[in-house]
């Protein structure tokens, strides 16, 4: 590489960063969001015991569901597994049509073409997900009722589902949203999902 | 040592792994190792998740109208960033407990899909760049692209699978198991009283 390419380095990183400032703000905007609110716990034992919901929460664990799950001992990790197939291919979908909305992947076709080829699978892992999701919540739902990350998961799951149909997918639909707009719209799906994903690994770790 | 397990050359690297006081220090760790485990499961999306986009268009299922080329040049790299947050992160699991790791079937079975992976990963390399050009822009790749591309999803979710039974520990080194666990995860006999 000669010196003269070498110098031209701050000038292909202000042109970079210019050509992303939108994705960027939204990150940046995320990432503050975030930083506020990781340290702020909802005290989940005093909803689950307070509104009575506790009560209703093992009723919907002593269903036959809940009960043939615990009674098994593969069950459990299998369901777990299938769940993780379903984060695959959820991921994989909404992964290659945000990085077409930032400019990058797909790039040579439009967001309405990469979209049509997303959108089945987005709906293909959203239905494993759930339908392995739910079992595993029943076979544990007195834990589930005082675990914050599990209402985080939650609030996070319907925010994001319905971001991705109502908005996101409106604005890779149309051919004439701006670039900003698909780079912010991009940035928030990714985070949203992130954090549906996070929250939901962290059921595991907090008690 | 361990009188629990076989002393092999894997047993002997584990160990001395095991001996790191860093190994430990991660394995007891209240946040790094949960941040690194989640690190490696959320990772799963971005590697497999965009791996198996990329197979769904060698399939044929999806992606009809994107040339294959253009999903392995411009999708597939992703997946690769993926694969190797994958390493690092699980690279570092194994560190946080490496004798436990390395007597786990699962674990051992996990390592030998890897490697059915890689040939699976080579031989798409090498079928694909023999005459990608005729079939690139078809939606129906020819059969052997189409096998190959199976065969890829089905590994992989093998891995998965075992991936996420290596936490499960029924069959840990211990007198209760049975012959095949004994040998296959490398315990030591116990002797016969």
């Amino acid at each position: 590489m000669t010196t003269a390419a070498m110098l031209q380095w701050p000038a292909l990183l202000g042109r970079w960063i210019a050509g992303h400032r939108c994705a960027l703000g939204a990150f940046g905007g995320v990432a503050i969001l975030w930083w506020l609110l990781l340290p702020w716990k909802s005290n989940a034992a005093t909803w689950c015991e307070g509104f009575g919901w506790r009560s209703f929460y093992e009723q919907l664990g002593e269903g036959w569901v809940g009960q043939t799950i615990n009674d098994s001992l593969w069950l459990f990790p299998v369901i777990e597994i299938v769940h993780l197939f379903g984060l695959a291919v959820l991921g994989g979908s909404v992964i290659v049509m945000d990085l077409r909305l930032l400019g990058a992947g797909l790039r040579n076709a439009a967001p309405a073409q990469v979209l049509a080829n997303t959108r089945p699978w987005f709906f293909v892992g959203l239905g494993v997900m759930i339908a392995t999701g739910v079992p595993l919540f029943l076979s544990e739902t007195t834990k589930c009722c005082f675990n914050h990350s599990f209402e985080v998961k939650i609030a996070g799951l319907i925010l994001a589902v319905l971001y991705t149909v109502l908005v996101r997918n409106r604005i890779a639909r149309r051919d004439d949203s701006s670039t900003c707009l698909m780079q912010g719209a991009a940035v928030l799906s990714l985070s949203l999902w992130f954090t549906v994903a996070a929250a939901g690994r962290w059921i595991g770790f907090s008690g | 040592m361990d009188s629990r397990y076989d002393p092999s050359l894997l047993h002997s690297f584990a160990a001395w792994l095991d001996s790191h006081a860093w190994s430990t220090a991660l394995h007891e760790s209240l946040w790094v190792w949960p941040l690194v485990e989640s690190t490696h499961v959320l990772a799963v999306a971005l590697f497999v998740g965009v791996l198996v986009m990329v197979d769904l268009r060698l399939l044929g299922v999806a992606f009809k109208d994107t040339s294959v080329s253009a999903m392995t040049s411009r999708v597939l790299p992703w997946s690769i960033a993926g694969f190797c947050i994958m390493v690092v992160s699980g690279l570092l699991l194994f560190y946080s407990n490496p004798v436990h790791f390395a007597h786990n079937i699962w674990f051992r079975a996990k390592l030998i899909l890897l490697v059915v992976a890689a040939i699976n990963a080579w031989a798409f390399h090498r079928r694909v760049s023999r005459d990608r050009e005729h079939w690139d822009s078809r939606p129906r790749p020819p059969l052997s692209v189409r096998l190959v591309a199976a065969t890829s999803v089905s590994v992989w979710a093998g891995v998965i699978f075992a991936g996420r039974m290596i936490a499960y520990n029924w069959f840990e080194c211990g007198p209760d198991q049975s012959a095949f666990i004994i040998w296959a995860a490398g315990c030591a006999v116990e002797p016969t009283l």
